[in-house]
């Protein structure tokens, strides 16, 4: 075809070679402005680095719940705890931990369990939360993570509040 | 339908779609397109942080460094595509991205998660709309990859001095 237009022919191992270089570009650039910020981001989430929390289950978490001094947090987004969530729960997502934390601070009950629980899939906003209440200061024998999450609880057919309550 | 009057017309648009000076414009607004899309996670890497993890696809170990590495990967295949220097390499970069984002919007929508694009900043939140606007832009991407052929390109420039040399 004498169209003009046509594409020149690929040399794909310059196109693959020149991907590997903007790639190990990127990389480079990133983390060594990362390295050099005044509070660099670290590569693993800390976290990570901490052993599991105790489990409980959601029959159990039913009847912890009748006890006194039971904390219950949904960790998830705020939007998705207005939806639906544990009855006794209270929205708390890591990012706002910070800021909430003063605020919340006077509930916790002294010496009582802290039930965290997130969607049960996807990003496990549990375990990040379940740390920043051990960075705070609260033991870890009072933490505890709702097995299987939301998902798990809902699922179960336990009881749900919230905008979209059955 | 009379086929003599439409076949000149589908082939005019048939060469209009596989010219090069459209990819010259479509990689000049592509390119322009992902480094602005990383200035704002270049400068908020926390926040980035936080949208990448909500879309709870990556493995939490690996959240961190996507969110600090994708921004420059943007902005440098982005420069790249517009100053012509290694285009196919940075129009394939950023062509594989985008499939990435689309699978990662698509799982998001299907979950019916309300989570933040983190595409152009922050407050976009991820709809139906999200997806087409990708697709359009891999289809930019595609185009550039198949038909770009260095119109004000510094490749171009640099292998026509490098060939008068030799």
């Amino acid at each position: 075809m004498s169209s003009g237009v046509n594409s020149q022919k690929i040399n794909w191992m310059e196109v693959l070679l020149g991907c590997l270089l903007i790639g190990l570009l990127s990389l480079s650039l990133s983390l060594a402005l990362n390295f050099f910020r005044p509070s660099p981001l670290s590569l693993i989430p800390p976290f990570l680095s901490e052993p599991s929390y105790q489990q409980i289950d959601a029959k159990e978490a039913l009847e912890t719940a009748r006890r006194e001094g039971i904390l219950f947090l949904d960790s998830r987004l705020h939007s998705r705890y207005r939806r639906a969530h544990l009855p006794q729960a209270m929205s708390l997502p890591p990012k706002d931990f910070n800021s909430l934390y003063p605020l919340l601070h006077p509930l916790i009950p002294t010496g009582g369990l802290i039930i965290i629980y997130g969607e049960g899939w996807g990003r496990p906003t549990e375990k990040e939360l379940a740390y920043l209440f051990l960075k705070a200061g609260v033991a870890r024998e009072r933490i505890r993570t709702l097995k299987g999450g939301f998902r798990a609880w809902e699922e179960g057919g336990h009881p749900v509040a919230g905008s979209e309550r059955r | 339908m009379d086929q003599r009057s439409f076949d000149p017309l589908t082939k005019k648009f048939s060469l209009f779609l596989r010219s090069p000076y459209l990819a010259f414009v479509l990689r000049i607004i592509l390119g322009g397109l992902f480094v602005w899309a990383s200035c704002d996670k270049i400068l908020y890497p926390a926040r980035f942080v936080e949208e990448v993890a909500n879309y709870g696809i990556l493995p939490p170990g690996l959240v961190n460094l996507w969110a600090l590495t994708l921004p420059w990967l943007e902005m440098i295949a982005g420069l790249s595509l517009i100053l012509g220097f290694l285009p196919r390499s940075s129009a394939l970069i950023l062509s594989a991205l985008l499939i990435a984002f689309l699978i990662a919007i698509a799982i998001n929508l299907a979950r019916g998660l309300p989570i933040d694009c983190g595409c152009f900043g922050a407050g976009e939140e991820l709809t139906g709309v999200t997806l087409l606007r990708d697709f359009l832009f891999l289809a930019m991407g595609i185009q550039v990859f198949w038909f770009d052929q260095g119109i004000l390109a510094l490749e171009g420039l640099w292998k026509r001095r490098k060939g008068r040399k030799s």
